[in-house]
């Protein structure tokens, strides 16, 4: 009876101890004999064994912002040097999660207005082609049955919404995991705001005083200057093309790129999607517009809820270190 | 004046004076107005062209040929008045011609029409004998003559990017010293500017500066500091980007290093100002763009350089293979090749594949080169085909 009350109140000390601590208290509090896992015990891999008890002590903590150098768009000069959030330009890569939002964009998309007849849509009299016997020929019903030519298509396309549907944080995480890929690859290049391609003083004069009217020569002229420009800082058709993203509409730059696509395409910052951060070979940026991608698309990390009657602010970013 | 001296000159010969400078079309269309003929010059030959002449052609439209149309015939006194005009138009065109570098075409002038000519001895010409052909619009700007290379797009960056080693460890020392020149000045401010490019002399003379770095990093220069730094910030930006000028050869950047002393990498860039101005100055200099990224992990000179002098990425498995796997390639029992081996391949390497197509084409059977496509190959490998 004995050894069955010390072995009752053993295991009452035990459940105890296990069910009033968390596991880190347990093992730390707990005498070895206690802390020994239900698993075959194995001896731990060297290279864990040999860690210091400083390094156990300090985990490895990711810096909190990421030093952007902004340049001046023609030149390609570096003008200062800024430091942004972590949360925004150095996220892990998620490639899966990448996948998800351009399928979500490719399906919302789609136009979905294919559309064909079905017999009952089809133009024409419903009336029996011909008697059904007596003739020596298969039978038949009207001229709109799917079975003859001309005639309606089974079960054929309708206009349809192809839109799939995608957790708005999710989508915005992707936005700036595409961001954070670039970032991380050396391929975002930003510029200062007012991004725009100008060109020689000369030109634009002439074109002002109408001495060159001709819109061939102004758009062989564009042509010639926008590649000149992209080879010149690497960022032409040899070195895979680049996406320019503005705030606006920019006359020189939007009207140069679509001369030669071959180098490249320019973008509205509203017409941008996650597709487009990550298809040509590198994104060169204006300041705003980068400013205004990541604004937009942070809903995962700054919460709709206020607390003590403020909203948590998102991560601050942008701060200028070197000007 | 002007009236005799298209007479004279019909065929739309242009002044000699005006046909070498930039945008002598526009300049001579602007002076000389056209003009129909006087009655006083009567021309007794036949002419193929309105007595009403359009505007001097430029060269590049047939314009400097002088002699393109039959010569009519000079009195002395037009010949005077000719000459006259010609100083006339010389000297305006010095005063109005802008020195310009990009060259439009001339203006598009049109022909009279031919029911509309008053001039009884005009002929209409039946053939296009004599014309010369101007090309059109649509390359104007591939012309040399019309957009010289000089006035091509100049970046911040050199045009051809410095990929030697050695030249990149003299261009990092020569930002490092300008950099921490700058900096001892207190000149904080003129750090991230742009600085101005200069000859080999003030490169040599930046390099012979003695740098001097201490155990935790921290470099101080000695030498002649004001002078280095007068010449930085030099007004007007020199726009020269042949990198010759501003970085040695190779075999001379080699000879410097091996008797420089090697402890200014150790210099800390700690300092976010003094980083951004050496790399600034760097890619200035190089046209080596360091990525973002790699800003926080560089902290020394030395960092900077390991960064810098890393050797781009091989394209493909293959160039890495014969850069980099040199010894793979020497064993005597491994064959490599660039492509994959096909059955085209072992042909041509037996003899074999000349026989083949001798035989085709004795049948008429293979016209050309016996080669099949990809994915007629890919097909023979599955045993499709």
């Amino acid at each position: 009876m004995a050894g069955k009350g010390a072995r009752g109140l053993t295991e009452a000390f035990r459940s105890l101890a296990l069910s009033t601590q968390s596991c880190g208290q347990v093992s730390s509090r707990l005498p070895s004999i206690f802390s020994r896992s239900m698993a075959t015990e194995a001896t731990l891999p060297r290279a864990t064994s040999n860690l210091t008890t400083t390094s156990m002590t300090t985990p490895w903590r990711p810096s909190p912002s990421v030093p952007v150098t902004v340049y001046d768009f023609q030149s390609y000069e570096p003008q200062r040097l800024e430091e942004w959030s972590s949360k925004h330009l150095h996220l892990p890569m998620r490639r899966d999660i990448l996948h998800l939002a351009v399928i979500f964009e490719g399906d919302n998309t789609r136009q979905g207005s294919a559309n064909s007849k079905t017999r009952y849509e089809v133009h024409g009299s419903h009336k029996k082609l011909y008697r059904q016997k007596g003739l020596g020929r298969a039978r038949v019903g009207d001229k709109q049955s799917p079975l003859r030519r001309g005639g309606g298509k089974t079960f054929g396309p309708k206009p349809r919404d192809f839109g799939t549907g995608m957790n708005r944080k999710v989508y915005d995480l992707a936005w700036r995991t595409a961001l954070s890929y670039r970032y991380r690859r050396g391929e975002l290049v930003v510029c200062e705001d007012g991004m725009e391609l100008a060109l020689p003083q000369e030109i634009t004069d002439m074109v002002r005083d109408e001495e060159l009217r001709n819109q061939a020569l102004i758009d062989g002229f564009k042509a010639k200057w926008a590649r000149q420009v992209l080879d010149g800082h690497g960022w032409g058709r040899e070195h895979g093309r680049s996406t320019f993203i503005t705030t606006e509409w920019r006359e020189n730059l939007f009207d140069a790129m679509d001369l030669v696509p071959n180098y490249g395409m320019a973008l509205d910052v509203e017409d941008v999607d996650v597709k487009d951060l990550l298809t040509t070979g590198r994104l060169v940026v204006e300041r705003e517009a980068l400013a205004e991608m990541i604004q937009r698309h942070q809903s995962d990390l700054c919460s709709k809820v206020f607390v003590n009657g403020v909203r948590p602010s998102p991560p601050a970013t942008g701060k200028v270190i070197v000007e | 004046m002007r009236r005799i001296s298209r007479l004279s000159k019909p065929s739309g010969a242009r002044l000699a004076s005006t046909t070498a400078r930039p945008l002598a079309p526009l300049c001579v269309q602007r002076t000389a107005k056209p003009s129909s003929a006087p009655a006083a010059v009567q021309i007794n030959t036949l002419r193929f062209y309105s007595s009403r002449q359009p505007d001097a052609l430029p060269r590049s439209l047939g314009g400097g040929k002088a002699d393109a149309a039959p010569a009519a015939p000079e009195t002395n006194a037009v010949e005077e008045v000719l000459e006259e005009e010609r100083v006339e138009v010389e000297a305006l065109d010095l005063e109005q011609s802008p020195q310009r570098v990009f060259v439009p075409p001339p203006r598009p002038s049109v022909a009279e029409r031919p029911d509309e000519i008053t001039d009884t001895l005009y002929t209409p010409a039946t053939t296009a004998e004599g014309l010369d052909s101007i090309g059109r619009l649509g390359n104007w700007w591939d012309d040399p003559e019309h957009w010289p290379e000089t006035s091509d797009f100049v970046g911040f960056t050199p045009k051809q990017k410095v990929q030697e080693p050695v030249l990149l460890e003299a261009a990092v020392r020569r930002a490092l010293t300008e950099a921490l020149v700058m900096k001892q000045l207190g000149r904080e401010e003129q750090l991230t500017e742009r600085w101005g490019l200069q000859d080999k002399e003030q490169h040599d003379a930046v390099l012979a500066l003695d740098v001097r770095v201490d155990s935790e990093g921290s470099a101080t220069v000695t030498g002649d500091l004001h002078a280095v730094a007068d010449e930085l910030l030099v007004d007007e930006i020199q726009t020269n980007t042949d990198i010759t000028y501003t970085l040695p050869s190779a075999a001379e950047a080699l000879a410097w290093k091996q008797q420089a002393d090697q402890t200014w990498k150790g210099a800390s860039l700690q300092d976010a100002r003094l980083k951004f101005a050496v790399i600034k100055r760097v890619m200035q200099l190089t046209g080596q763009v360091v990525p973002d990224q790699k800003l926080a992990d560089i902290a020394t000179a030395r960092g900077l350089l390991a960064t810098l002098q890393k050797p781009p990425k091989p394209k493909t498995f293959s160039q890495e293979i014969e850069t980099k796997k040199q010894d793979l390639v020497g064993l005597p029992n491994v064959a490599f090749s660039p492509k994959r081996v096909t059955r085209g391949h072992k042909d041509q390497a037996l003899g074999r594949f000349k026989l083949i197509e001798a035989e085709f084409r004795k049948r008429d059977l293979q016209d050309g080169p016996l080669s099949v496509p990809k994915s007629r190959e890919q097909k023979h490998w599955k045993g499709e085909a």
